[in-house]
This record gives structure tokens, C-alpha cells and sequence, in this order.
């Protein structure tokens, strides 16, 4: 598609857009090289160390030790595997749902389209956090579970926001043109309505990789997510709550990460909105 | 076949939508080789007349008639049936000339998937395109652009040169040239000229523009509220009989009036 040139070009000019890719660059390179630089790979798992627990940042110990006496930093690294990683495989797995029963909904229009949006709306009428948790309270704690509830509250958003891309592209010439040229509807569906109309959803899903790190962070603070010893970073948070006073590191620094991810992955979509999603864009 | 009759011959076509009757045509012929004119105002029928031929008329119309096509009822034939004849045989041109082509794609990735579509042999399509690009003296560089990099008058010679490269017999013009400036007006009227001569390519040009029309048509055809009005030679337009052609005749701006208003 755009030459690498071009590319380069666009990101240069979008500072925001640039910190964002860098922050996510980061974020892989720790997630894949996570076992060669934390210095404990061992407390991202099973090990405990009795002996140096709650031990304040510097020395063999970067950001401090938690009350098993696990390294921290170690277990932020592994982390990004659980905290991010599964968050990218949620929003997947929410696209994978809405994109589809949205794109047909909007193409094929009449009595489909509104008994899926029905259904979606009775979806949409709960908060998503409010439902997620409760889908992940009545399945019981766990992080397939959480990840499962998540996916289940997020995806009639991209139903519903791919349903009006489509309905709206459905309308448009090209469509028409497609259609005289003896294209079947699916056809038509899939390769002429499809690509012109992913954008805004690409968009929106990178943004909402925020939003899905913070919750899913959420219902692991609550007990609903990851269990013990899973480096996942809310559940970090939760097990330093008590300790915010005497020994801030232990929930700082994984707090910190929830932060900064979910920056990286906002700042990611914005740049990307003004080339994917241009009529989102706010103007000067 | 029998080479002498119509190429399209459209019989007692009643359409209707919600009760109200919008086209109801007793007679409407092209002859092989022939160019005809439908000319009409706006909401006359013209393009409702146009996609019944095709079937792709709104879910919520009713059709009642016939419509034969190279002697084959094309009315009540299945959807599969109807697009071997869509594109191939029978191609639109849209009044809407880049904004008919989708924007995703690249122009030749779109003639070259319509190729793909109806079956052109490999070994054949090059050759094709070739040709079909002569013919309507396209540059093939043009090929590798995006609709947006387009003109109106590039984009509108990219889709006559599909139906060109698809062999298609017949092309309805659905006001082909109405969006486009007017010197380009002009040599998309000299494509279809020349299409008939070179390809033997029969064409309905449906428009609300007499003039070009009255250049370029054997016989045209006035429709008004869905029905045919007026027929004739293009000296319909000299000697105009029924009312709405008067008035068309009269709102058409001759050239000296056009040029006196234009600074």
C-alpha cells in the first residue's frame, strides 16, 4: 500500500502518534524478551523469597520486592504478556463477533438488521464494566472467565458502529455499480462494502485497547480476574493496596503500566483516526 | 436468434411501488446496432425503467410484463441467471463517474476482477483490456490509480472501457455524461458514437439533456410520469408534439443564451 517512505513521513509529523508506537514497541519487545530481561523470571511464577520481602527499589531489585518477597520489575515484564497481551486478544475476539453480525446486518438491511441491532441493543442497555462484572461474578473468578465477560460486554459496540458504516457504504454508488456488474451480494458485501467500511472500527478498537487493559486490570483488582501468582498488573495493584503508605512500590509501579499502556494504545488510535477514520477527526 | 429482431424489447411494463404506478411502458425497443434516447425530467421513471431491465429494483416493487432480451425473457429468471447477463451482456454506465467505482480498489484491480467474474480466460484479459483502453483512448498508466486520482471524465472512460473488455452487447447510459463538465460531455458522446461503429455495441442513453441526446440518438423516446409520450427521429425535438417535450424543448438554453449569461 502507502510506500515506507510515506509511512514514516506521516508518523513523523504526529508526535502523539509516534509516542504511541513507541510506548507499544516497547510493550512487545518487553512481552517476547521478557525471560532474558527481568532479572527473577522465577517470581513472575511460582517462587517466593521469604527472606527479602518488602524490599524498597535499587539494588538486584529495580523497582523494590512485594510481600511474597517477587521482584517486581520481573513481574511487570511478565506482565505485559498477561495485562496486554490478553487484552489484544479480547478486542480480537470482540471484533471477530461484532464486525461480522454488523456487516451483514448493515448490508442486508430490513427485518435481519433489526432483529441483530435488537439483540444488540439489549446488550448495549447495560454498562459494559456494570455487565462484565456480573458475567464475570456468576461465571467465577478467573481470567478466562474475566476475559470471556469482557468480550461479551464489548462486542455489540463494533456490531453496532460496523452496522452504520455498512447501512451508509450499502448506499453508495460503487455498491450499486458492483451489484450491475452481476457481483453476488456476498461478494459485494465482503469485498466492496467491507474494506471501505473497517476503518472507523480499526480505529475505535485500537482506542478501546485502553479501555480493556483498565478493565480487565479492574476485575483482576476485584478478585474477578487473575489469581495469584499471575503477574497481571491490577492484580499487583490490589495485592499493594494496603501497603500504598509504607511500601508505595509495590502498587505504584504496576499501576504506573496500567497508565502508560493504555496511553500508548489512545494516543495509537488518534494518530491513526485522521488516516482511517478522516470525518472523526476535530479540526483546528 | 433471429438477427432482425430487437436486441431489448421491453412489453406492457407496469411498476409499481406502494400502490402508486411509476412506469408503465407499452412498447420500448433497441434494435442491434442501434442507438435510442430516453429522455425524461427527473422522477419521469427513466432510472426505475433501467433497473427492472437489469432486476435489481427495491424489495418493495412490484413488475408486471416482459422484457426480452436477445429473445430471452429476462423477467422471472433466476438471481444466478440475471448476473451472468448483468455486466456481461447487458453494462451500466452511472451518472456518478468516480463515485461508481470503489474506492478501495485500484482502476485496473477493477476491470481486471470483472474479467475474473465473467470468465474471461486468463490468456484473453490482457489482450482485452488492451484493447478496450484503445478504444476509448485511455492511458493504461491510468490503471494503477485509485478512483480519487481520477477525473470524472478518466473514471467515466474506465467503466465504458469494462464493457468493453467484457464484450457487452448492450450499455444503458444512465445519465453518463450529466455529471461531467462540457467538453468532456462531448467526447464521452464521440465514445458512444464510436463504440457503436468499431464494437457494434447498442447503446440506451436515458438523460434528461436533449441536446445530447438529439446528437447523438437514432430514435428517441420522451417519457413523462412513466409512460412513453413522444417517439421519434431526432426531429422530435424540432417539431414537438406533447407538452412536456414542449416544455423541455423550451427550458433547454440554446447556446447563445448560455454564452450571453456566462461572464
Amino acid at each position: 500500500m502507502a510506500a515506507p517512505g510515506r509511512a514514516l513521513r506521516y508518523v513523523a509529523v504526529r508526535p502523539g502518534l509516534a509516542i504511541g508506537l513507541s510506548i507499544v514497541a516497547i510493550l512487545a519487545m518487553g512481552a517476547i524478551l521478557a525471560p532474558l530481561l527481568a532479572p527473577f523470571p522465577g517470581d513472575a511464577g511460582n517462587d517466593t523469597n521469604l527472606l527479602a520481602t518488602l524490599q524498597p527499589p535499587g539494588g538486584v531489585h529495580p523497582l523494590g520486592t512485594d510481600l511474597a518477597g517477587r521482584d517486581v520489575w520481573s513481574r511487570i515484564l511478565f506482565g505485559v504478556r498477561i495485562s496486554v497481551g490478553v487484552s489484544v486478544v479480547i478486542i480480537v475476539a470482540a471484533l471477530a463477533v461484532g464486525v461480522p453480525v454488523g456487516l451483514f446486518a448493515g448490508a442486508a438491511g430490513g427485518a435481519l438488521d433489526a432483529l441483530l441491532m435488537r439483540i444488540v441493543d439489549i446488550f448495549l442497555a447495560f454498562p459494559s464494566l456494570l455487565l462484565a462484572l456480573a458475567i464475570a461474578a456468576t461465571l467465577g473468578p478467573s481470567m478466562e472467565h474475566a476475559a470471556i465477560a469482557i468480550v461479551v460486554s464489548w462486542w455489540p459496540w463494533y456490531a453496532r458502529l460496523m452496522r452504520g458504516e455498512a447501512a451508509a457504504i450499502r448506499g453508495r454508488a460503487y455498491v450499486e455499480a458492483a451489484r450491475l456488474l452481476g457481483i453476488a451480494p456476498w461478494r459485494v458485501t465482503l469485498r466492496h462494502i467491507l474494506p471501505n467500511a473497517i476503518g472507523p472500527v480499526i480505529v475505535q478498537s485500537s482506542l478501546d485497547l485502553g479501555g480493556v487493559i483498565l478493565t480487565f486490570a479492574a476485575l483482576s483488582f476485584l478478585g474477578l480476574g487473575a489469581q495469584d501468582p499471575t503477574p497481571e498488573w491490577g492484580l499487583m495493584v490490589e495485592q499493594g493496596r494496603t501497603l500504598t503508605s509504607t511500601q508505595p512500590w509495590v502498587a505504584l509501579f504496576p499501576g504506573a503500566a496500567i497508565m502508560v499502556a493504555a496511553l500508548a494504545f489512545t494516543l495509537l488510535g488518534e494518530g491513526l483516526r485522521e488516516r482511517l477514520d478522516p470525518k472523526g477527526v476535530a479540526r483546528p | 436468434m433471429n438477427p432482425d429482431a430487437p436486441l431489448l424489447s421491453i412489453r406492457d411494463l407496469v411498476i409499481e411501488i406502494r400502490g402508486r404506478r411509476l412506469v408503465d411502458v407499452a412498447e420500448l425497443s433497441v434494435d442491434r446496432g442501434q442507438i435510442v434516447g430516453l429522455v425524461g425530467e427527473s422522477g419521469a421513471g427513466k432510472s426505475l425503467l433501467l433497473s427492472s431491465i437489469l432486476g435489481l429494483l427495491p424489495a418493495d416493487a412490484t413488475v408486471r410484463g416482459s422484457i426480452i432480451f436477445d429473445g430471452v425473457e429476462l423477467r422471472g429468471v433466476s438471481e444466478r441467471l440475471l448476473r451472468e447477463v448483468r455486466g456481461r451482456r447487458i453494462a451500466v454506465v452511472l451518472q456518478a463517474a468516480r463515485a461508481a467505482l470503489t474506492p478501495t480498489l485500484r482502476a485496473g484491480t477493477w476491470i481486471e476482477r470483472a474479467l475474473v467474474l465473467h470468465r474471461v480466460p486468463a490468456a484473453e484479459r490482457r489482450s482485452r483490456i488492451a484493447h478496450a483502453l484503445d478504444a476509448v483512448r485511455l492511458d493504461p498508466a491510468l490503471l494503477r490509480r485509485y478512483p480519487h486520482q481520477l477525473s470524472g471524465g478518466e473514471a467515466q472512460r474506465v467503466a465504458i472501457a469494462l464493457a468493453v473488455a467484457l464484450h457487452a452487447e448492450l450499455l444503458l447510459a444512465d445519465e453518463a455524461t450529466s455529471a461531467l463538465d462540457v467538453t468532456v460531455q462531448a467526447e464521452v458522446a464521440e465514445l458512444f458514437r464510436e463504440l457503436r461503429l468499431t464494437e457494434g455495441t447498442s447503446i440506451l442513453i436515458v438523460s434528461h439533456d436533449l441536446a445530447l441526446v438529439a446528437g447523438l440518438a437514432d430514435r428517441i423516446d420522451i417519457i413523462a410520469d412513466g409512460s412513453i409520450v413522444e417517439r421519434g427521429g431526432p426531429s422530435v425535438l424540432s417539431k414537438p408534439q406533447h407538452r412536456v417535450t414542449r416544455e423541455m424543448v423550451a427550458a433547454n438554453p440554446t447556446l447563445e443564451r448560455v454564452q450571453g449569461v456566462a461572464p
